[in-house]
């Protein structure tokens, strides 16, 4: 008979779960007919690490995110969260492990207003169960839903914007709807960040802001992945970089290892500087 | 008062049962599942209540035995149409609602075949007909609301989006589905309770351009619009009729037509859509004129 005792990992079992990654890719395709859009890539992502994805259009970063959320096709290979295959899940199982992503448009509901479109975010609990149960649930629980509403309020205070919560999405600017996105993904008490440009179409006071945020969450150990074509804010705030080229993984390491890659230089030619490594850094 | 109710008695009873057609509809396009397959459950619930009361079957056991059969029926036509989106399913549903038409007319006895059943005896109530269609209502009602109507609203306009944020597409759409047919049925049993017969044409194309018809009038973003629709649907004939201007009855299809179109055009979310946004312009315009 095991005991809960012979249950409970040891202080090195705990330590080299803690030190593991906490996504693990190995050999993921994603092919479109005859063309990979993700060639073979196999990478780690270690927990509370904020990772860059960088690459030229067309590179495979957005179906590489695609396929790690399990929102788009996975044609080959396997991925790994927390030690746990989930290659064949479908995507809301996905989330319900801890995955929250944004993607490279703005997805936000118009008929909802901002804070109930974060709210979204923070219902992936309370939807875990039956339908029916959740229905009838719906005819008499309040609880759940201030819940929801205050996890909403606290993501919406997070990205400052718990002023905005009563407006609807096609009254705000495009920066303040994609601070919304986030606000939605931060409502689900994620475990792990996808954010695909989550800075497109900003200012650069706006682009700081995420900065900011993104850093403070890497300090409160949230892991994310950040898909951007920003090299300067992908070198401000990120631990680690993986740049794709035709699908392929061509490079990773630092920021500045990686912009500095010739291969990485040559697929961004003509539109990256050489980056300097900060004097500080 | 009371003579006016009992004038209109008759309406107030077709405007609840008809509701149900709608409400069947709409549940299924407010869920982002384009399904006519309420219609034919319309006719299974009618049949189904018409077989089992010429057999001498209590009511309340005649309409949970309707409703039931419609739930598996949808049940299962939900898994086969599962990969279908839009207008093929669509299609499908209607392709569904033609065979449980040829089913019917081939019954034999059991269907009367071409002539229907009649002498159904089951007397309801307008009283009762509220009840029935007031919990419909407020079933819906907490579909629309809270956790689950927002994960609807997301899962019509943006699947992947809802995949993504944990919500289970697939299960939320059959549901819909389901409860799709479980209300049809019902319209479909109590509508046969109101008339005494079940025929063939309730599973024929013009109750499907009804039903469609009331939801687009009235909304399908709401079970309100779905009932607006119904009352003004209805209504329609018996008020250009009473209008009074000679020979218009023979025009009102060419009225009813113009106004669909109209209201497709200016409203695509319907009547209620259209109130919607006209309540909203005025507190935006008190806004402003609040605002120094």
């Amino acid at each position: 008979m095991t005991t809960a005792t012979a249950q409970r990992p040891s202080a090195p079992e705990q330590a080299a779960a803690a030190a593991a990654p906490l996504l693990v890719l190995r050999d993921v395709v994603v092919a479109y007919g005859a063309v990979l859009g993700v060639d073979h890539v196999s990478l780690a992502v270690g927990r509370g690490q904020l990772c860059g994805l960088i690459g030229p259009n067309g590179s495979g970063k957005s179906s590489l995110l695609a396929a790690v959320s399990r929102v788009g096709k996975l044609s080959g290979g396997s991925l790994e969260f927390d030690g746990q295959d989930y290659s064949a899940w479908s995507a809301h199982r996905v989330a319900r492990l801890g995955f929250a992503r944004s993607f490279q448009t703005v997805r936000l509901q118009e008929d909802l207003t901002v804070l109930e479109n974060v709210m979204v975010g923070a219902d992936k609990t309370r939807l875990s169960g039956a339908t029916v149960a959740t229905w009838l649930s719906s005819l008499a629980s309040r609880g759940d839903e201030a819940k929801s509403r205050a996890a909403a309020l606290e993501a919406l205070d997070q990205v400052g914007l718990a002023d905005m919560r009563d407006r609807f999405p096609t009254t705000l600017s495009y920066g303040t709807q994609r601070r919304v996105e986030i606000a939605r993904c931060l409502a689900s008490k994620p475990r792990l960040l996808l954010l695909d440009e989550p800075t497109a179409g900003m200012s650069s006071a706006e682009t700081d802001e995420i900065a900011a945020l993104l850093m403070r969450l890497r300090a409160e150990g949230l892991t994310q992945i950040l898909v951007a074509h920003d090299l300067s804010m992908i070198h401000s705030v990120t631990d680690h970089v993986f740049a794709l080229n035709f699908g392929k993984l061509v490079a990773q390491g630092r920021s500045t290892d990686v912009a500095n890659d010739p291969v990485v230089r040559a697929a961004y030619i003509g539109v990256v500087e050489t980056v300097e490594e900060d004097s500080d850094g | 008062m009371l003579h006016f109710l009992a004038s209109w008695e008759v309406f107030f009873q077709t405007v609840l049962v008809n509701a149900l057609l709608a409400f069947s509809v709409q549940i299924a396009l407010r869920a982002g599942v384009f399904s006519l397959a309420g219609v034919g459950c319309w006719a299974i619930g009618a049949y189904t209540l018409s077989i089992l009361n010429l057999r001498g079957v209590n009511t309340l056991v005649a309409i949970v035995a309707a409703v039931a059969i419609a739930c598996v029926v949808s049940y299962l036509l939900s898994l086969v149409l599962v990969r279908l989106r839009g207008l093929y399913l669509g299609m499908a549903t209607v392709a569904f609602n033609q065979m449980v038409g040829v089913a019917i007319i081939n019954g034999g006895e059991l269907t009367g075949g071409e002539m229907g059943l009649y002498g159904v005896n089951a007397p309801v109530t307008t009283l009762q007909l509220v009840i029935v269609v007031g919990v419909v209502c407020l079933m819906l009602w907490a579909m629309e609301r809270g956790v689950l109507g927002r994960a609807y609203n997301i899962v019509r306009d943006d699947e992947s989006l809802a995949e993504s944020l944990a919500i289970d597409t697939g299960s939320l759409r059959r549901f819909a589905f389901v409860l799709s047919g479980a209300i049809g049925a019902l319209g479909g049993a109590l509508n046969a309770m109101l008339l005494g017969i079940a025929s063939p044409t309730d599973a024929d194309f013009p109750v499907i351009v009804i039903a469609l018809t009331m939801v687009i009038v009235g909304g399908f973003h709401s079970w309100r619009g779905a009932l607006i629709g119904a009352a003004l649907i209805l209504w329609l004939p018996i008020g250009i009729q009473s209008f009074g201007i000679r020979g218009m009855h023979e025009w009102w299809s060419v009225v009813y037509g113009a106004l669909i179109l109209g209201i497709a055009v200016y409203f695509p979310k319907g009547l209620l859509g259209g109130l919607q946004k006209l309540r909203s312009l005025v507190d935006r315009r008190a806004v402003r004129e609040a605002t120094p």
